[in-house]
């Protein structure tokens, strides 16, 4: 068998050399930088009373929309409100003097951060805060705004979730490989937590070890796929609404058609 | 029976193999009778459950209709399904269905090609009132991206 051609091995070296090196450079420079925000949040965390009340069904939602915010997310909000649960709202880039004051209408807490971190990144600083304030929580749901939720005024969905007694539950649960279960996640654009999984040591340690990273596919490794698999490592059970097996099933139920096709 | 009827209906059953067999082939609407066409047309706005088969298949792909009338044509559906599902995410897939048959509640604002199809697709059975239109606020926001 001839050998592959000499600049191609060179190049695969490159390739891998310059990969572990992003790799541990990736690490200890966000473990740095981690460390350097940390010790400066207080001063840079703007933090904003809004007109809602501060329950123990708190519902976290990150924005980043630096345009100005859509009218989707006071939609949003108000879904959230009719539901029963309280918005804390966190924002990766700064709001308007108008935006801030329309959220606040909507939400118990209005805070603004750097964009550092992704959603992972402000939901890490959410949780630090409600720490902070000693504040108890019975469920929790974090939740970003990469979608357009709820499609439908009567959504039914968060109800469901709480309905559905697991831990950990989101709208998808997600199977990357069947077989390596390793990856399979709940998808994170919305999370939620309930106060068992919330005082669950697990918890407290993920959220305790996350280095936020500004790089999107580390975030997604250990930010959105770690906490699923911390979840079933402590038994949270995670799931989703809909998983491939239930939607199997719904279509399966439907398809019991045996006419033929005329055409 | 016209000659191009009968191309068509063999085109789809091609189509259709080729498909489960996992290699992915449009067939031109302009090599298709504009009869057996409009019959697809026609019967996937008369019935949810067709409509769920005609996403099956993913984004305007007629093989899921066609299977799923074949003898046998359930079992076929079904795999062909599970099948998809392993290699690609349920809701760009299906995305009438999830809507329309599962109220799922949400549609992502990525731009990847997958989640622009999933939109324009869900937006063209909004316009053709087969599912129902979202809040106003949402509606304008997802044409504003598909434009």
């Amino acid at each position: 068998m001839a050998l592959p051609p000499a600049w191609k091995v060179r190049r695969e070296i490159w390739r891998i050399r310059n990969r572990i090196a992003q790799k541990l450079g990736g690490v200890f420079y966000d473990s740095f930088r981690q460390y350097l925000y940390d010790r400066r949040a207080l001063n840079f965390l703007k933090v904003r009373e809004g007109d809602q009340p501060l329950s123990d069904r708190v519902a976290v939602f990150v924005l980043f929309q630096p345009s100005g915010l859509a009218p989707s997310t006071f939609f949003t909000l108000d879904h959230l409100l009719k539901n029963g649960w309280s918005p804390l709202v966190i924002s990766n880039a700064p709001l308007t003097e108008s935006d801030a004051a329309d959220v606040s209408r909507r939400a118990a807490k209005v805070m603004e951060r750097p964009n550092v971190g992704y959603d992972f990144g402000a939901y890490r600083e959410s949780i630090r805060y409600l720490d902070r304030i000693g504040h108890r929580l019975e469920r929790l749901i974090l939740m970003n705004d990469s979608t357009w939720f709820p499609l439908r005024e009567d959504d039914d969905s968060l109800a469901r979730m709480e309905a559905s007694g697991a831990d950990l539950v989101g709208h998808i649960y997600k199977i990357e490989d069947i077989k390596d279960r390793g990856r399979d996640h709940v998808e994170s654009h919305l999370l939620m937590f309930s106060r068992r999984a919330l005082e669950d040591e697990a918890f407290q340690r993920f959220w305790n070890c996350f280095v936020m990273s500004n790089r999107r596919d580390v975030t997604i490794e250990s930010g959105e796929k770690r906490i699923t698999q911390v979840g079933i490592a402590a038994g949270w059970a995670p799931k989703g609404l809909l998983s491939r097996e239930t939607l199997i099933s719904r279509f399966g139920s439907l398809m019991g058609v045996s006419e033929t096709l005329c055409i | 029976m016209k000659l191009k009827t009968y191309i068509s209906r063999r085109l789809l059953r091609l189509q259709g193999r080729l498909n489960y067999l996992g290699l992915d082939v449009a067939i031109s609407d302009d090599l298709m009778d504009d009869q057996v066409l409009d019959a697809l047309r026609k019967r996937q706005y008369e019935r949810p459950e067709i409509f769920a088969a005609m996403s099956l298949v993913r984004l305007n792909d007629r093989v899921g209709l066609y299977l799923i009338f074949q003898p046998s044509g359930r079992e076929r559906v079904l795999a062909y399904m599970r099948k998809t599902l392993v290699m690609r995410q349920g809701y760009p897939s299906f995305p009438f269905a999830m809507v329309d048959l599962y109220n799922y509640p949400l549609m992502k604002k990525s731009l990847e090609p997958v989640s622009s199809a999933w939109r324009k697709q869900y937006l063209a059975a909004v316009a053709a009132g087969t599912i129902d239109a979202p809040p106003r606020s949402i509606e304008s926001e997802i044409l504003g991206t598909a434009s």
